[in-house]
């Protein structure tokens, strides 16, 4: 750099004056009265252009409101999504439609021949693409609303729109699940999710919703349709090619085309690009937790049959100690599950949904668990307080008039509550309809998880109390089922796995592709349990301290990996989806 | 208001309908904090049902600052600043849409790395530091003047845009070339639109795109070579779709399209055998005689060499070149001929080739023989890519002196130099360098330092490794920009903090010649200034203020353009100032005084050539033909795919400096680059739809996420542009007569990549 040229002397107070300039805002003075006395009062400026796109009456009985979707005219411009985004004030991140691609075409290599170009390949093939908008279906039988735990949606009796309650919302997230259209969308600043109402506001003065008004080419329209259709005839069956089916909610969109698109050639653009899903660990480790704490129970509960079967009496100090290792084990996951509600405040209303969510049922039934346990272990801890207080309990206490079977009663009752608590967890997943969350590859995974995690560790607590045989034999029992376990697992997510539908491989992709190292640590702890648990089960009959330790390590390890093997039941779980981009 | 409860779609028709019972408000909270947050409320001005975040006082509009469209944008204004937009409903380009860019205009402007104070770098290698604006001048001064008086004045550059306003461009080029003395400055516009500048100047005189948005409306037969306005022009499409004479829809593109899709007839040539298939269409009108002797006669000239050019070019000779099929070349010609009104469109599938020029001439061509000018629904029509890139074509100051005027003609340097109040001598004799040729002087060590305003080559110019290398070769880069983050920024000495569209004043021509209003409604962040105001600074300090002592405000400048283009085929002398601008929703020229005079107001839609009068001295068009020539790098066995470019999606804009700051458009698009690949090759290479793959050209290597999708034909590939990777593969080769890079045909090989 020169620095010896002149530069010609600079007016400081240019600078002062243009950047003084820049910030005065002058179009409103020149320009916007002419726009503003303009305006007219009354309908607004845009009617003219959707008037044609809304019904003229609303709906009858037997009717409600739905979109329209006039697939030949959607260019793909995707200005619905953003127009939905700015008119209804949403957060920078949040959209409440989304526009997916069909590629459409025959994709036989056969019919190709790289070394001639095809002479007019448009009519040879009829390759494709086929942009998809889609926003809230309004469905008949609206998943979210069924299972929302605190009524926080409602189907408007008139209009059929599914209205979320943003003030009821608890953020519990159920209601992603359950809606097979990936509708409810969760935001992390409020803490609850948020949907498509179909601008019932609008509606409500004649305005046709945000996405209406702004497709440059109508598209969009809002339609009267007849409700209670059956959804079995081929069209019917799913919205579009490759969506969710549509028995599942009865979505009450219409995607409408001259040419119906044949399903057998189309596939979405993010065909095979399943992404990892939420990991929900606190529902994983309150699950696995859950599942433990029953196990515990219903293992002491037949050891001290078996036992007493053979006349040995199972000491009441054992029993106690098991029923709280129970409790504490269940409420340590119970306490950790409402850390994945975005509005914990608002939980206490989760009874309201008791007829129809399944969440609903599972909190109030292990709600009922966990206090019916307290009470048994009340029961078996009055002996112990009493012999511990050195006034001995106060007298007004009726600590005569309580049968000594009341305690064990309790208990019992508390397993039938805890098993009932545990198949409402799993139906949980199950209502989803998702392929891989079906009874078969559920109910074992949760029940199997209470088998072999209450044999692990009932097996330490009992070597601990000198029960050697027993804890001996029920480490053997949980080994074997750990290994059956293992076995299913590996037939399904094992890197030779063949087993399985379309929806097992796309799963095993996405954990070789993306989670294979949770995978290999979840194998890698069970397979320390089962050490830990063999070595222990053998050398408990020697030195019962010892196994006692050993069996705690298996213990331990076996619920870590539990933990994980959960984890990766949400993370991998891949569901048919509407059409997406790449 | 019971006008609401008539139209009312929630409430049963029947009121007897029984509701159910509703749980209290503390069981089922239906209101409450979080419900308030989505509450709309009726808002005035017309606007219907409006959140409370974009509830207006009042309300303006503005021309949308992305493509050459034009939309008008409402602004939705409070306490004098703009809190939102929504699409202007009787302007009369967009008639109440907007394409997602244009929803998104103003978020754009609160990006975190918007450039809010000048960053210099010390030297090479030495990072970016603020600092103020009077040592940012005195330091663009010094260094510029100083490579001036080392090397010469054609030492230094300027790189422009489309994307600022003519103001603003009128005032760089004649800062640049009158009052610092630089003979060379080019525009991103040579990326996109010289091509049919040129093909324009030579057909008919004057770049004068001759249509108006209602020929979309009109015509029965539309033609689109390389052209996806459903893509590249949604609103544009909007138009198309509104036309009501059910027309034959011909769409010439190597790819299936979402054009191509809804047309009637898709023309899936092989790349660049377009030349070809235009002559093959051209042969077949001419052979049938389906042409307008009268108008050929009366208003062309050239018209027998064009048919003895085109005589051998026989759909027969040219189907197994082009991949169509003799019925579909006489088809498609047949539709032409036959149409009542037929209109040609052509956008960068024609422009961005190194035959560019001629093709774009050949669609000029079949307009004029089959008369299809100057009515209603006709027209050899160039569809623009910028807000701007109209605006610069007359108004820049590199190619033509400003207005259409010529460097060459002395009469031309005299009438601008008196208008402007300078003297002639300070005005060039000779256009400036192409943007190429600016790029290779870099390379011969001619242009020393250069002046980049509001564009990115460093992402966007083709060959792009070695632009970077280039760049990195100057003795001092300025970059003005509203972002430090652009790739061509952060490559340079000093970074000038720019305001952004709505954050200033000045107008834009849109595709069809109609200017159009710029508002400042934000204010800028930091010390960010308005180019206009960097300009009228800069001038101050290199120490030519009285030069333009006239210009305080863009409208200053607009003014003298009006001046400037009096009597000439763009005149706009007719035009009453920004008000008048704003009140008519922008004004196409011509426009002249007599106009104004004959017209109370301008008619929206006006179209060039109604009286057959061409722009040449003689009046008339000129057929212009020219062999076709091979690419200069087909596929090969070592690079067997050919590499298509183009835009991605509507949400995307050129190098992404603005759309790439919306978290909403951003669920738009796909996030990783991306390669389109036919599924019979993907086989053949052993990859499956999403897979990761490295794709290499003999200029470079990249790793992106295979598409597998049969719209591309087999052998050929594409990649969105808007990735910075693309034009890391691309052939640096250009059309001879416009300049233009060619940027949509290069030999690559594709590989799997290895996770």
């Amino acid at each position: 750099m020169s620095a010896t040229l002149p530069v010609v002397q600079p007016n400081p107070t240019l600078l002062d004056q243009l950047l003084q300039e820049q910030q005065q805002l002058t179009a409103v003075e020149e320009f916007s009265q002419w726009h503003q006395d303009d305006a007219g009062h009354g309908a607004p400026a845009q009617e003219q252009y959707y008037r044609q796109l809304l019904p003229a009456t609303p709906p009858g009985p037997g009717q409600q409101l739905a979109f329209e979707v006039d697939l030949d005219a959607c260019s793909g411009c995707k200005a619905c999504v953003v127009a939905c985004h700015t008119m209804n004030g949403l957060e920078e991140d949040e959209a409440w439609r989304k526009v997916g691609t069909l590629v459409i075409g025959d994709e036989d290599p056969a019919t190709q021949d790289p070394a001639t170009p095809p002479i007019d390949s448009q009519q040879s093939g009829i390759a494709a693409i086929q942009h998809v908008t889609t926003a809230c279906h309004h469905c008949e039988d609206p998943g979210c609303l069924n299972g929302c735990p605190v009524k926080a949606y409602e189907k408007d009796p008139i209009t059929g729109i599914v209205r979320h309650l943003d003030d009821q919302c608890i953020g519990c997230k159920y209601c992603t699940m359950m809606c097979p259209y990936e509708v409810p969308q969760y935001s992390d600043r409020l803490g609850i999710v948020r949907k498509c109402d179909m601008c019932h506001q609008r509606l409500a003065v004649g305005e046709a919703p945000a996405c209406v008004q702004s497709c440059p080419n109508e598209a969009i329209k809002i339609r009267i349709v007849p409700t209670g259709l059956t959804l079995d005839s081929p069209e019917l069956s799913t919205l579009v090619p490759s969506a969710p089916a549509s028995q599942i909610t009865s979505p009450t969109t219409r995607y409408v085309a001259e040419q119906p698109i044949d399903p057998r050639l189309a596939r979405p653009q993010d065909d095979r690009m399943d992404e990892v899903a939420e990991s929900h660990w606190p529902l994983a480790l309150m699950l696995v937790a859950t599942q433990v704490g029953v196990g515990v129970l219903v293992c002491e509960s037949l050891v001290a049959g078996v036992a007493a079967i053979g006349g040995v009496a199972i000491p009441a100090t054992v029993t106690l100690i098991a029923a709280v290792l129970g409790f504490a084990i269940s409420h340590v996951g119970l306490g950790i599950a409402p850390m994945h509600l975005g509005q914990p405040l608002r939980m206490w209303r989760v009874f309201l949904g008791l007829r129809t969510s399944w969440l609903s049922r599972e909190a109030v039934v292990l709600g009922k668990f966990v206090g019916i346990l307290a009470l048994g272990i009340g029961l078996y801890a009055l002996p112990e307080l009493e012999n511990y207080l050195d006034d001995g309990l106060p007298s007004w206490l009726p600590v005569d008039a309580i049968p000594s079977w009341l305690g064990r009663a309790a208990l019992l009752g508390a397993i039938v509550i805890g098993l009932a608590g545990l198949y409402c967890s799993a139906m949980i997943y199950i209502a989803t309809q998702r392929q891989l969350w079906r009874p078969a590859r559920t109910l074992p995974r949760f029940f199997g998880t209470m088998v072999i995690g209450g044999a692990m560790v009932s097996a330490s607590l009992m070597a601990f109390a000198g029960f050697s045989a027993a804890a001996s034999w029920l480490a053997v029992l949980g080994v074997v089922c750990l290994i059956v376990k293992l076995i299913c697992e590996a037939r399904l997510f094992g890197e030779t796995a063949v087993d399985g539908d379309t929806y097992d491989q796309r799963s095993r992709n996405l954990i070789h592709k993306r989670l294979v190292k949770s995978l290999r640590l979840r194998n890698w702890l069970a397979y320390v349990s089962m050490v830990f648990a063999v070595v222990g089960a053998f050398t408990v009959l020697l030195l019962a301290g010892f196994g006692a330790g050993l069996l705690a390590i298996a213990a331990a390890s076996l619920i870590f990996s539990e933990c994980l093997e959960r984890i990766l039941y949400f993370q991998s779980v891949v569901h048919d989806r509407m059409p997406g981009t790449l | 208001m019971s006008l609401a409860k008539e139209n009312d779609l929630t409430k049963p028709v029947d009121a007897d309908v029984k509701r159910p019972v509703q749980l209290p408000q503390l069981l089922q909270a239906r209101t409450g904090k979080m419900t308030r947050q989505l509450l709309l409320e009726p808002g005035r001005h017309g606007l219907g049902m409006t959140h409370a975040s974009m509830k207006a006082d009042q309300t303006t509009t503005a021309t949308c600052g992305y493509c050459a469209t034009g939309c008008g944008l409402r602004l939705h204004v409070r306490d004098g600043q703009a809190v939102g937009l929504t699409p202007e409903t009787q302007y009369p380009v967009n008639l109440g849409m907007a394409c997602p860019k244009g929803w998104e205009a103003l978020e754009v402007l609160d990006a975190d790395d918007r450039a809010t104070s000048p960053l210099l770098r010390a030297g090479k290698g030495q990072p970016q530091e603020r600092v103020d604006w009077d040592t940012a001048l005195k330091t663009f001064v010094s260094r510029f003047k100083a490579i001036q008086e080392q090397h010469g004045d054609h030492s230094v550059a300027f790189l422009s845009t489309g994307q600022i306003p003519c103001e603003e461009m009128a005032y760089l080029g004649a800062l640049a070339k009158f009052g610092m003395g630089m003979l060379h400055g080019d525009g991103n516009t040579r990326q996109c639109m010289a091509t049919a500048v040129t093909a324009y100047k030579e057909s008919f005189g004057f770049d004068a795109p001759p249509y108006t948005y209602d020929d979309f409306e009109q015509s029965d037969c539309l033609v689109f070579v390389g052209s996806n306005p459903c893509i590249g022009h949604p609103i544009m499409w909007e138009r198309v779709l509104r036309n009501q004479n059910d027309p034959e829809i011909i769409v010439l593109d190597p790819r299936r399209t979402e054009t191509a899709m809804a047309a009637t007839q898709h023309l899936q040539l092989q790349p660049k055998s377009d030349l070809e298939v235009l002559y093959a269409i051209t042969q077949v009108i001419i052979e049938n005689g389906w042409i307008d002797r009268d108008f050929i006669e009366a208003h062309t000239n050239g018209f027998e060499a064009l048919a003895k050019h085109v005589q051998p070019y026989t759909p027969e000779q040219v189907a197994q070149r082009s991949g169509l099929s003799v019925h579909t070349l006489r088809r498609a010609a047949e539709s032409i001929a036959h149409a009542k009104a037929a209109s040609l469109w052509w956008t960068m599938g024609v422009n961005q080739s190194y035959q560019g020029t001629r093709t774009a001439q050949a669609i000029i061509n079949l307009a004029l023989i089959t008369g299809n000018i100057g009515r209603p629904g006709t027209g050899a029509n160039s569809i623009t890519g910028q807000c701007n890139a109209m605006g610069s074509r007359l108004w820049s100051n590199t190619t033509n002196l400003l207005g259409h005027h010529r460097f060459e003609s002395a009469e031309d340097r005299n009438r601008v130099a008196s208008i402007l109040g300078i003297d002639s001598q300070r005005i060039p004799d000779q256009p400036s360098w192409s943007y190429d040729r600016i790029i290779e002087g870099i390379k011969n060590n001619e242009i020393k330092g250069l002046w980049v305003i509001a564009t990115n080559p460093a992402h966007s110019w083709i060959d792009q490794d070695q632009c970077r290398e280039l760049l990195d070769q100057l003795d001092f880069l300025v970059v003005q920009d509203m972002y430090h983050s652009t790739e061509t920024a952060v490559q340079a000495d000093l970074v000038l903090p720019a305001a952004g569209w709505g954050e200033k004043e000045g107008t834009f021509i849109n595709s069809e010649r109609r200017y159009g209003l710029l508002k400042k409604v934000r204010k800028a962040p930091g010390e960010a200034l308005a180019d206009f105001q960097i300009f009228r600074a800069v001038a101050q300090y290199w120490g030519v203020p009285e030069m333009f002592g006239k210009w305080d405000t863009p409208e200053d400048v607009f003014q003298t353009m009006q001046e400037l283009s009096a009597g000439r085929p763009n005149d706009l002398t007719g035009i009453d100032g920004y008000r008048q601008l704003d009140q008519c929703g922008g004004i196409q020229w011509p426009w002249s005084r007599d106009d104004a005079k004959r017209h109370r107001t301008p008619e929206q839609q006006r179209r060039l050539f109604a009286d057959g009068k061409f722009l040449h001295q003689d009046g008339k068009a000129r057929l212009i033909v020219e062999r076709p020539s091979p690419m200069p790098e087909a596929p090969c066995e070592d690079y067997p795919f050919l590499l298509l470019s183009g835009r991605g999606t509507v949400s995307q804009w050129h190098t992404q400096t603005r759309t790439g700051k919306s978290l909403v458009l951003g669920k738009l698009y796909p996030q990783n680059p991306y390669v389109e690949i036919h599924p019979h090759d993907a086989k053949q290479i052993g990859i499956a739809n999403g897979d990761g793959v490295t794709v290499i050209s003999r200029r470079g290597k990249v790793d992106v996420l295979a598409m597998v999708t049969p719209t591309v034909q087999s052998g050929q590939v594409f990649m969105p542009m808007h990735y910075e990777v693309t034009n890391r593969l691309t052939l640096s080769h250009f059309d001879p007569h416009s300049r233009q890079p060619s940027f949509k045909d290069c030999a690559v090989a594709i590989f799997p990549r290895v996770s």
